[in-house]
């Protein structure tokens, strides 16, 4: 395809397109949009973007996104440190932490057993996790894993061994979306709303 | 009441033969007449691809998609018994994400859009549910299944999920041990055991609605049809036929998680899982003997017609004016004799919205069945 901008736009446009969900008329609209910023908002996003490999580490204790040796949470004294909340990813904890009811630490997975993905035991972030509980303190283990096939697996395998060394194990609740309606549940959602049901206290 | 006005409405764009079509369809029978190759099959195939989601004929897309387009496009209003209407639409091409739309509201889950009317196809290759692998067999099964029951497609997806990912782990012994293919298995069993128990349930009413039906086909000298359910479990843990319903569902489990044990160590040295509902089948008989190795061609192709009427009529009842039903009739009638064939236009279900495509309107047709004749060209 014959390219009708100079280079540096032609290049900024191929950068862009290996963005998540970015095509080739997306990555040309926020290429041109550039061209309108004042040079100094330039020079600071491309800083920005410069800086990411120097700056941006993940914690050494639970995986999380951070830029000192430790994440705020694992650094905030407030923090209840005898429950860890595992998740597959470490984009997912913000989530959790938006909610505002989860007070413990974390631990990121980095993945999950998924054979027809290639991903083994051995992709998890394993060792770390069996160092912070042989350190000891730590009583409960919840796991945040998705609801799906490769999640329950791995729960379940999981479960098995903080089970052996008798921690307390639960896993996320699965069934209806607060405040939705029931008519408009489809079956398998219903099916485990049903069979996770807690008795009314 | 009688509700055959299903489809009021189809178009088609890119489909196969077709660049532009549109169709005003009418209830009860809409014959599509017209010379070989001009596209009657294209239509029933587009009907039912937008039912079930996928073609009686391909498993390719870029097969469904017409020469130099991209994708193609499906769009039919629906109506229900009670008279509410929907709006279904679906794009699909080659290496695309599919896209399918429900009233104009995107619609993610296939499971969602399935099924909106329930469909059955009479098509030629049927006398594969005869004499064909236990594959074709299970197909069957599997989608009249799902449209008796709306949570089976859950449990079948859960399950062939696990299923894949324990042979996955079976080819990679040296990285998964036991206690990986463990956690897979625990789930393998569960939902495998509802899929076992689902396809059991719907052999069952099946056989009834077959034997009943079956005399109109055989006249005085009936053959003894026989249809069983041959769950693939290995044989010495089998539950018997009588077995409750409500202990059944722990027998299968127990059943399928023994039959893992006991060919654990041959699934190692196989790589593959051998045992499970994979390998059920509907078993069928004949006067007594199985019908693949002892039915002649013609008592092959008449069973295969009966296990479609009657799940035809099953579905009626399924339905029970909550849904159309639809069905689409190809090219089945050419090899039966005279009797069956009246058979067949007798035992046809009134309350469903018929298409039968054909060169020329067949002289048969019952006189109380309502008929539209559309030419079809390309």
């Amino acid at each position: 395809m014959a390219s009708n901008y100079p280079p540096v736009l032609e290049e900024l446009i191929v950068g862009l397109r290996r963005l998540p969900g970015v095509g080739a008329r997306t990555a040309e609209r926020l290429a041109l949009s550039f061209t309108g910023w004042p040079a100094d908002d330039l020079r600071n996003f491309g800083a920005l973007l410069a800086a990411i490999p120097e700056r941006l580490r993940f914690c050494t204790g639970c995986g999380n996104f951070a830029e000192a040796e430790t994440c705020p949470i694992c650094a905030d004294p407030h923090r209840q440190r005898d429950v860890i909340c595992i998740v597959e990813q470490a984009i997912q904890i913000p989530a959790i932490e938006k909610t505002g009811c989860y007070r413990g630490l974390y631990h990121v997975l980095g993945g999950r057993l998924e054979p027809l993905a290639d991903k083994g035991p051995e992709t998890l972030r394993l060792a770390e996790l069996r160092t912070r509980l042989a350190a000891g303190g730590v009583r409960e283990i919840i796991l945040a894993v998705s609801s799906d096939v490769e999640g329950e697996a791995t729960a379940a395998w999981l479960a098995h061994e903080f089970r052996a060394a008798g921690l307390s194990v639960s896993r996320l609740a699965a069934g209806l979306p607060v405040g939705a309606d029931l008519g408009y549940a489809d079956a398998a959602t219903l099916a485990a709303a049903l069979n996770s049901r807690r008795r009314l206290e | 009441m009688v509700f055959s006005d299903v489809i009021p409405r189809l178009e088609l764009r890119s489909f196969r033969n077709y660049c532009r079509a549109e169709f005003t369809l009418a209830p009860g029978l809409n014959l599509l007449t017209g010379a070989n190759g001009t596209g009657k099959t294209n239509v029933l195939e587009a009907i039912y691809y937008l039912a079930v989601l996928r073609s009686f004929r391909t498993r390719q897309i870029r097969d469904l998609v017409a020469w130099g387009a991209e994708s193609f496009q499906i769009k039919a209003d629906v109506r229900r018994p009670d008279f509410s209407a929907a709006t279904l639409r679906l794009a699909a091409g080659f290496g695309r994400e599919r896209e399918i739309s429900l009233n104009s509201a995107p619609v993610g889950k296939g499971s969602e859009f399935i099924h909106q009317f329930l469909c059955t196809a009479f098509i030629p290759e049927d006398i594969e549910l005869a004499r064909g692998p236990s594959a074709e067999r299970r197909r069957f099964l599997d989608i009249l299944s799902s449209q008796l029951d709306g949570a089976y497609l859950h449990d079948l997806h859960q399950f062939a999920q696990a299923l894949k990912s324990r042979n996955a782990m079976l080819r990679q012994p040296q990285r998964f041990g036991r206690r990986e293919t463990g956690v897979f298995e625990t789930i393998l069993v569960r939902h495998g055991a509802a899929v076992m128990m689902r396809r059991r349930r719907t052999i069952r009413i099946l056989r009834q609605r077959v034997l009943e039906d079956a005399p109109a086909f055989h006249g005085e000298m009936p053959p003894r049809l026989e249809l069983a359910y041959d769950p693939g479990v290995v044989k010495a843990v089998r539950p018997g036929e009588e077995e409750e319903e409500q202990t059944l569902a722990a027998r299968y489990e127990t059943a399928l998680m023994e039959s893992l044990e006991a060919n654990r160590a041959r699934d190692e040295q196989e790589r593959l899982t051998t045992w499970g509902p994979q390998r059920d089948d509907l078993a069928l008989f004949i006067s007594g003997k199985p019908l693949a190795a002892f039915g002649s061609e013609g008592q092959c192709r008449t069973f295969a017609l009966l296990l479609r009427l009657s799940s035809a009529r099953l579905l009626l009842e399924a339905a029970a004016g909550r849904r159309g039903v639809v069905l689409l009739i190809d090219d089945v009638l050419g090899e039966l004799d005279a009797a069956r064939r009246a058979a067949f236009w007798r035992l046809l279900p009134r309350q469903a919205q018929l298409f039968f495509a054909c060169t020329a309107p067949p002289a048969e047709i019952p006189a109380d069945l309502a008929v539209t004749i559309h030419p079809v060209s390309p």
